[in-house]
């Protein structure tokens, strides 16, 4: 009926333990399970970049030859059209659409990668029920969890922020404003943006995987919450992030000088003699025609009339590009630093 | 009671001093749908087979759960080798498998072995070599491809390399044709008498264990009913077979020692704990089997009774038909 096994004695000399590789084998195991996506990420940035790199040597190249062939176009990046530049110029313009387009992964694969990185890194052991086997080895349930993270994050981060920076030089290089600019997509596109937005958003899907059951279901509950913190953070409240530089002058109809080029995100109003900001004062200029400087007058008159001393504008400075780019990266680092930790709490108590 | 990851590791010397590689106190899990151990006592002594039987739900893959540090008890504590266990790792010499075998099917069977490698501190690559060699497992057939019985041989291979002093197998041997059985039940007595490994293991098939276990622990609505060394569990009962006979010709039955009756119209089987009282004529005591003293210790577990037989009420009747 039963068994009569007594507890053999260990083989003489077996004392000593065999030794295997953890904590630190988990980085090859983790490597390993997630090598794939890394590298297809990686792969994919690494194409966009190429694709640019080719746009723009074959734009340089139409230009260059716009230049030698076109005298009445000095400059083809300037609007002048196909008037003076002739039906090349038109090719120009090609080019342009085209890097606008090759640009276009730079905007989209922060947040796919991010996500799709974050969401499955644990939703999908635990859907195959590996986590249970990796979970019932010598590694710690934080090690694993962190150790995964860190494998699909830090070289797609890495590999982001190389073609961010590549992006906005190759931009820069080729005599459009592209880098160091704070105007939207520019922005989002170049330079470290594009890596702190995947930073935001894989610290967005990690929570999401360890909470949301089944792999389809955590992309399709982080995708668009992702989706919706990067496009309220990284497009439409970005230019609120730091303070906006105001230049004053007259308060008549002209426009404000001294405005640096790449600017973006402008107010007007007009300063009161109590200090006060207004968003314009009543004025009426008669129905007869006037030249610009009875137009400047009667404007002077009004402003004085409704106590408006002096016109401003106010705006987002391309000199501020550091400042936006380090508060930005901030926001995002703390958001993923909030997400990491919900989805280790998780780990550490939820049964899986 | 509650076991926290700060109460780790904390030396329960009591436990320390005894031969319990296992002691688990008034261990009690809840669910948000309910409580799947309730105040659930139970040591297991080193070197020991012990098998947990059960009814599904009875709360054994819970237990094994807990013990391995995949979950955190509600109430109670578990420890082991006097150390106290929590959620935040499994014990070091502690291996668990998982009833549905989680390998990472994609692998090949090497890649398997080398991954299990990495993620353990200790790690016997020969015995693991062994184990597969002996199943005639191909190294480069991917783990997916491999039969129920060849996974099962392969996740007891890369449990056994982890060289652990406590084995936890939730219902190793389900969803294997038997002669997959027969070779899995081969690997595990042969692998726990060399390396002198205490094995618990769960199921809720008796015929699967019955020949493996050296003690067991029946568990019902995550409470245990019945616990022992198996020799001593059966020579505990006695089977009593007597005439068909009607509710008021067994009064003569012990009510404190009763577990079951079982009636036909032609026998009378009655299953008593402890030793039987002189038996009237025509009954005869027998040894019962492990079958039949777990069957009935479930049956009295969950109060099945036959109306009609108030007599005996108190214990658990069934009439066969």
């Amino acid at each position: 009926m039963t068994t009569d096994l007594a507890p053999a004695a260990r083989t003489p000399g077996t004392d000593e333990q065999p030794r295997g590789l953890a904590p630190h084998g988990m980085w090859w195991v983790a490597w390993r399970q997630h090598r794939l996506f890394v590298l297809v990420g990686v792969g994919l940035l690494a194409l966009t970049v190429l694709a640019q790199l080719f746009i723009r040597w074959r734009f340089v190249s139409t230009l260059d030859t716009l230049r030698n062939t076109t005298p009445a176009c000095p400059d083809p990046t300037e609007n002048f059209g196909v008037a003076m530049c002739g039906q090349d110029w038109l090719k120009v313009q090609d080019w342009v659409d085209a890097w606008s387009l090759a640009r276009l992964p730079m905007l989209v694969l922060p947040v796919l990668l991010g996500v799709l990185g974050g969401a499955t890194v644990v939703s999908q052991e635990r859907d195959r029920g590996t986590a249970v086997f990796a979970l019932t080895q010598s590694v710690s349930r934080t090690r694993w969890y962190l150790t995964k993270c860190a494998v699909v994050a830090v070289p797609l981060l890495v590999a982001q922020a190389a073609a961010g920076l590549l992006c906005g030089w190759l931009g820069n290089v080729a005599g459009i404003r592209a880098f160091p600019s704070v105007e939207a997509t520019a922005f989002q596109a170049n330079g470290l943006v594009p890596a702190a937005l995947m930073l935001l958003s894989f610290g967005i899907a990690i929570p999401v995987g360890t909470y949301v059951r089944g792999v389809f279901a955590a992309l399709v509950v982080a995708l668009p919450v992702a989706a919706a913190v990067i496009v309220g953070i990284g497009y439409l409240g970005y230019g609120y992030l730091v303070p906006h530089d105001q230049i004053y002058g007259p308060p008549d109809n002209m426009a404000v000088q001294g405005v640096p080029d790449g600017a973006t995100d402008f107010t007007t109003g007009f300063v009161t003699v109590s200090g006060a900001t207004v968003g314009y004062f009543d004025c009426d200029y008669g129905d007869g025609e006037l030249t610009e400087a009875q137009v400047r007058k009667v404007s002077e008159a009004c402003a004085q009339r409704a106590g408006v001393t002096n016109k401003y504008v106010s705006f987002l400075s391309p000199a501020r590009y550091g400042q936006l780019v380090a508060t930005l990266s901030l926001i995002c680092a703390v958001i993923a630093a909030f997400g990491i930790t919900l989805g280790r709490w998780r780990i550490r108590r939820r049964v899986l | 009671m509650t076991t926290s990851p700060h109460a780790a590791h904390q030396p329960d010397t009591a436990a320390a001093e005894t031969d319990d590689v296992l002691r688990i106190r008034k261990a009690g899990k809840r669910f948000r749908s309910g409580w799947a151990l309730r105040d659930l006592t139970l040591t297991v002594r080193r070197g020991s087979i012990t098998a947990l039987l059960g009814p599904n739900g009875a709360g054994k893959t819970t237990l094994l759960r807990a013990v391995s540090g995949l979950l955190d008890l509600t109430e109670g504590t578990v420890s082991f080798n006097g150390r106290q266990v929590s959620s935040t790792g499994t014990p070091e010499r502690i291996s668990f498998l998982a009833q549905d075998k989680p390998l990472y099917r994609r692998s090949t069977v090497a890649d398997m072995l080398q991954i299990a490698r990495h993620l353990n501190v200790r790690w016997d690559a020969a015995l693991a070599r062994r184990l597969c060699d002996e199943a005639e497992l191909n190294q480069r057939a991917r783990v997916g491809a491999l039969s129920g019985g060849q996974r099962s041989r392969l996740a007891l291979a890369i449990a056994f390399a982890r060289r652990p002093e406590l084995l936890l197998l939730d219902e190793p041997l389900a969803d294997l044709d038997p002669l997959a059985r027969l070779e899995v039940q081969q690997t595990l007595l042969s692998t726990v008498a060399e390396q002198g490994t205490t094995v618990v293991l769960s199921s809720h098939i008796l015929g699967e264990i019955e020949h493996v276990c050296s003690d067991l622990a029946v568990i019902t609505d995550g409470r245990v009913s019945l616990r022992g060394e198996t020799d001593e569990v059966i020579d505990g009962h006695t089977l009593l077979i007597g005439p068909g006979s009607e509710p008021a010709a067994l009064q003569w039955i012990p009510r404190e020692q009763l577990v079951e009756v079982r009636r036909t119209p032609r026998q009378t089987a009655v299953l008593l704990e402890g030793p039987a009282p002189l038996p009237p004529p025509g009954w005869s005591a027998e040894r019962p089997s492990l079958d039949e003293i777990v069957i009935a210790q479930l049956r009295r577990s969950r109060g099945t009774a036959v109306a009609g037989l108030s007599d005996l009420d108190s214990a658990p009747t069934r009439e066969a038909s």
